[in-house]
């Protein structure tokens, strides 16, 4: 790409630091308020006990995955917009008025998408992975098979692709006998589709393609944004009540805000703040939400494809899963 | 050429675009039946904090209550207390109900006074309860005494008039002995065949070989097994749960399969091996295939299967 189709320009660096560092400060307050149910003084009982570290740290580990597939999309469109700004004339409308998306990307650091990208490979789902071969020959506008010697190149690609049907073979196998096409889908098109996906694009498809993956790239970071708000910063527990009548045991399901010497103050799940005595609290368990639970059975050699490869990886060094049966028994006896 | 690449590469963007809107599907699809959704729909465990379970409570190591301490154990109090578990209730919050012989320990589900019944209690389809399991696949086997094993060389001695064999009244050892020509003596419990063989009342006690073995392990010198095929077919020992809660028949049978799939040794397993395991052949110790598992969704679906 040449200097005159998209000058770099400074201010981009200014901004890109602003987002980098602003925007999950003030996720993180959103975050609360969300938690909080929107009381006002129950944000302020979360402001003043979770730390800024812990909230950070909640922020990353929940919020990474979300944060890269809007960064992966836009660095996609970006890329494809800034090949076919590149090949369109210099009095085309497309090099006098570059898309934003094209400029955007023009002003991301390279190590920064390379991070994205790492990032992304770690903490996708292992369904979602086979497209971030698109979107990266997408970004970086790179088709193997047309490299020189061709043969060489094409011997390469069909090798790639014989190895990786080795790969998700059974995995797409066991997808089609129980129905589920669309993660069948998902495992075989992506290496496809990049074998394409790069090249510019004519002018007329440049021109209808810029605001459509503008609006995409927005839907994606509103709805990115919905769910990093939502998502709880604290864990769930199951905390049983001593003294209560054998044949009417009570069970508080909600997240432990802070503990002092005489009280355990708990955010409880359908809302509200209750505080505790010490004396009060009996068994206590960490248990998972609905939201955790698998919507499919298909494994890729052994993994499951709704995990990601840090997940994985979490369950070799801890594979044991224990379903605390306090778990269960709140849940029912409290909806 | 260039037109062509223009379209492909159009083509491949497109294509790139539906594939990850339905990556977006995926994202947004809804659970399978899951565990906890399943366990929602049973209304015998709705709103439930302690779980009833019907057991028996004489025979050791396979369901004892020890009158002195009044702890339990044996293999279905063991398994019983596996499902308790996995349903969601901890010891502490079952309440044991004492069951006795076959109509007892169906009475109790249709009369409301346990939510399930782990009493050897084979799996016939015209029974007044549903079942899940098996659990164990056992033949019916006779018991006699060691000294007068001598009279008995095959079924038809049975028949012989001042032989006296006693079997439980509604039992399938009953069915088929009648079935054979044998008139055996029928009564209420098996608890009263026990004791009349202690007191030398009958010659003969037929019933589940697991229910024997437990006889036979109280008092080894005095009875022996015998290794006469009572019946052809094996009888299919399943948890009882009350008729018509379909929702807790494929929670009980899941978990089932799932101990049965799952990492070994299983819950059955070793509760097989603590209790009534020793005192079984060794071609009994696997635990048999469960009837129609249903494919639910598990907080651990996610983990490394065996």
């Amino acid at each position: 790409m040449t200097q005159e189709a998209l000058p770099r320009r400074t201010d981009h660096k200014a901004a890109f630091w602003s987002l980098v560092v602003g925007l999950p400060a003030a996720l993180s307050v959103l975050r609360l308020w969300v938690e909080s149910g929107g009381d006002l003084q129950i944000t302020l009982l979360l402001v003043s006990n979770v730390s800024p570290l812990n909230l950070v740290a909640a922020l990353f580990a929940t919020v990474t995955q979300v944060a890269t597939v809007v960064l992966i999309a836009l660095f996609s469109a970006g890329g494809i917009l800034r090949a076919a700004v590149e090949a369109a004339p210099s009095a085309s409308s497309l090099r006098l008025r570059p898309p934003v998306l094209a400029r955007v990307f023009v002003a991301t650091p390279v190590w920064f998408m390379a991070a994205a990208y790492l990032m992304a490979i770690l903490t996708w789902r292992i369904v979602y992975l086979p497209l971030l071969l698109p979107a990266a020959m997408a970004a970086f506008q790179f088709s193997p098979w047309r490299l020189p010697p061709r043969w060489l190149a094409a011997g390469f690609c069909l090798a790639a692709l014989g190895g990786y049907g080795w790969l998700i073979g059974p995995a797409v196998m066991q997808a089609w006998r129980g129905s589920e096409y669309l993660v069948a889908w998902l495992l075989v098109l992506p290496p496809l589709i990049a074998l394409g996906v790069a090249g510019p694009i004519p002018g007329w498809f440049a021109r209808t393609f810029s605001p459509i993956a503008l609006l995409a790239v927005i839907g994606i970071a509103t709805a990115g944004f919905f769910y990093a708000v939502r998502t709880p910063i604290l864990p769930l527990v199951v905390i049983e009540l001593k003294g209560r009548p054998v044949e009417r045991p009570e069970f508080i399901r909600g997240h432990v805000v802070s503990v002092d010497d005489l009280h355990l103050v708990i955010l409880q799940e359908q809302g509200g703040v209750r505080y505790l005595p010490l004396d009060d609290v009996g068994p206590t368990v960490l248990c998972a939400t609905p939201e955790e639970l698998p919507t499919t059975a298909i494994r890729l050699r052994g993994y499951h494809v709704e995990d990601s490869i840090l997940t994985a990886v979490g369950r070799q060094v801890r594979p044991r899963v224990q379903v605390d049966p306090l778990c269960r028994i709140a849940k029912s006896a409290t909806t | 050429m260039s037109k062509l690449r223009d379209a492909l590469t159009v083509l491949c963007i497109g294509a790139f675009l539906i594939t990850g809107a339905a990556a977006a599907c995926v994202e947004n699809k809804d659970p399978k039946e899951s565990v906890q959704s399943l366990r929602a729909k049973s209304p015998t465990l709705r709103d439930k904090v302690r779980l009833r379970i019907g057991v028996r409570e004489t025979l050791p190591f396979l369901s004892y209550r020890d009158p002195s301490t009044g702890i339990r154990s044996g293999f279905e109090v063991e398994l019983a207390r596996g499902i308790a578990s996995d349903l969601g209730f901890t010891e502490e919050k079952i309440d044991w109900v004492p069951v006795t012989d076959v109509q007892s320990r169906m009475h109790v589900l249709q009369a409301n006074q346990a939510d399930i019944v782990v009493a050897s209690l084979t799996m016939a389809p015209d029974r007044p309860v549903d079942f899940a399991g098996p659990y164990l696949v056992m033949p019916q086997a006779i018991l006699v005494h060691k000294q007068r094993t001598k009279r008995v060389e095959s079924i038809a001695d049975l028949k012989a008039p001042d032989f006296k064999t006693c079997v439980g009244i509604s039992s399938t050892s009953a069915k088929a002995l009648e079935a054979k020509g044998i008139k055996p003596e029928l009564v209420n419990d098996g608890l009263m065949c026990i004791d009349g063989m202690t007191s030398n009342k009958y010659d003969a006690y037929s019933s589940d070989l697991q229910v024997l073995a437990s006889v036979l392990a109280r008092d080894p010198d005095k009875f022996e097994i015998l290794k006469l095929l009572v019946s052809d077919a094996e009888e299919r020992i399943g948890v009882a749960v009350p008729q018509g809660d379909t929702a807790l028949r494929d929670l009980v049978a899941y978990f089932l399969n799932r101990w049965l799939i799952g990492p070994q040794p299983s819950p059955w397993m070793r509760a097989y091996d603590r209790t009534i395991g020793p005192h079984l052949e060794a071609k009994y110790r696997s635990q048999p295939r469960v009837d129609k598992p249903p494919v639910l969704v598990d907080y651990d679906s996610k983990a490394q299967p065996r």
